[in-house]
């Protein structure tokens, strides 16, 4: 800019050739933007001969029409909290979601379970002893200071007894995962899990260590329905859509899998994703005869 | 001023007065850091158009060069924050209504002039003032001033400068949070 406007001062003085200007505007496109924008600015001035000793006037108050439209939109939202359930224990009890439903309930014991899209859970309260076994899905566990008794957990072979905290485990179709958000717990070989630890058991072989961040975020984040990427491929962002959706979403185009993604979706919604990608990579969305979503590149 | 192309006629007075709206366009593709980038580079795109007068609406054809190049930087991106995903919707509100902006930017432009002026150095500003309000001649300002004529033309340099830079900045406007905007949208189409 201090450029074009030095050009533009001498050729206003009389001071450069037409010749020697027009060689650097035309050396580089930022130099004719430039230029122009100088000159716009030179000839905006020239304006204020109208208005000299003349008082400004105020400037007019835009009204800001996504402003409004965005204050409507928040005093008519709809709260989405989980239903809450009190359940009374017998033998054995169970507990299911459908896919991209997500719902909560209060065991007899006190504890409190939120149950992920397409989970299936059941349990058997007795004196003192809690048992919870997690069928598929991902579920998330207050269990409160009161329950004195004892807690465990299972999934598969996977078998923890869990103390007062927060908790989060989810059946992947490799592995089960279980993560201590707060409090502790302990495996069935007797290693101790404190805040922020994850275990991951793949058959009889469990792996013990502290979670990633981006890992205890999403498990804290699936309760309010929102999905958290730190840098993923849209393979994976994909496959974590699709655990809400039916019919599901599919990438025709194995070039789309190379996009990686990160940050918060406050949405499960495929809409808002569909959008979000064809406006921001030009991807086109199409629902295929099986009633499938498959997206490809624009 | 003799020195402007057609193209730079056309960029002037067909272009620049949706700054504000590219600058929009922009900072909702791309990280804010990066917005003023992206428009300078479909500048020169546009710039570079043989065929400029043949463009029926300018507005739209750089927002669409705005978009592409957008996509061409989130395609090569490592990783693209969902918070920098576009907002189609409102892109659509700021598509439609093209005269409420101009009018808008045109309004405010003469008010942020007189504001500007006010803030550039002392000598800038007399050298400005006389050379555009007054019509005086760089000669005859360097008379007046005392002044050699080669420091006249580094004072309007400066002061026209520091203008056009300002000029270009967008009008300051409410920032919208990052977070949650496509939840609202969810909640809104639930409505």
């Amino acid at each position: 800019m201090e450029e074009a406007a030095g050009w533009l001062a001498a050729l206003d003085a009389g001071s450069v050739t037409p010749q020697a200007f027009e060689q650097w505007r035309a050396a580089d496109p930022r130099h004719a933007i430039a230029f122009a924008q100088v000159a716009h600015a030179f000839e905006q001035v020239e304006r204020l001969r109208a208005v000299e000793d003349r008082p400004a006037e105020p400037a007019p108050t835009a009204i800001n029409r996504r402003g409004m439209l965005r204050a409507g939109v928040l005093a008519g939202g709809a709260s989405v909290a989980g239903a809450l359930l009190a359940v009374r224990a017998t033998a054995r009890e169970h507990a299911k979601t459908a896919i991209g439903e997500r719902r909560a309930l209060v065991l007899d014991d006190g504890t409190r379970i939120e149950l992920n899209t397409g989970t299936r859970i059941s349990w058997r309260i007795d004196k003192g002893d809690s048992r919870i076994w997690l069928e598929r899905g991902e579920i998330g566990l207050t269990v409160p200071a009161s329950l004195r008794g004892k807690l465990t957990l299972e999934a598969g072979s996977a078998r923890f007894t869990l103390g007062t905290g927060s908790f989060n485990a989810r059946q992947q179709p490799e592995s089960f995962d279980f993560l201590v958000l707060n409090g502790m717990a302990d495996s069935v070989r007797g290693d101790g899990l404190t805040a922020g630890a994850m275990a991951r058991v793949i058959g009889q072989n469990v792996a013990i260590g502290p979670a990633d961040p981006v890992t205890l975020d999403r498990a804290r984040s699936w309760k309010d329905g929102q999905l958290v990427f730190e840098g993923e491929s849209l393979d994976f962002v994909v496959a974590e859509f699709n655990r809400y959706l039916d019919p599901r979403i599919v990438i025709a185009d194995p070039a789309l899998s190379r996009i990686r993604l990160g940050g918060r979706f406050t949405t499960t919604n495929p809409n808002d994703l569909l959008t979000a990608l064809h406006a921001s990579f030009g991807i086109r969305s199409q629902r295929s005869e099986n009633g499938a979503i498959t997206l490809t590149a624009g | 001023m003799t020195w402007l192309r057609d193209v730079d006629r056309w960029f002037i007075d067909e272009i620049l007065p949706h700054r504000v709206a590219f600058r929009r366009q922009a900072a909702r593709l791309v990280p804010t850091a990066e917005a003023e980038d992206l428009v300078q580079e479909a500048y020169a795109r546009a710039i570079n158009a043989s065929h400029h007068r043949e463009i029926v609406n300018p507005r739209s054809f750089v927002l669409t060069i705005i978009r592409n190049l957008a996509h061409e930087r989130h395609r090569r991106a490592t990783v693209v924050r969902f918070e920098h995903l576009a907002d189609m919707e409102a892109m659509e509100i700021a598509d439609s209504a093209p005269d409420q902006f101009a009018v808008l930017s045109g309004n405010m432009e003469l008010a942020r002039l007189i504001a500007l002026m006010e803030q550039l150095p002392p000598q800038a500003r007399a050298v400005v003032k006389m050379r555009r309000i007054e019509g005086l001649l760089p000669g005859d300002i360097a008379v007046r001033m005392g002044l050699s004529v080669s420091t006249v033309e580094k004072h309007l340099a400066k002061g026209l400068a520091i203008l056009a830079y300002a000029m270009q900045e967008a009008p300051p406007q409410e920032e919208r949070a990052p977070f949650s905007r496509l939840w609202q949208r969810h909640r809104h189409q639930r409505k």
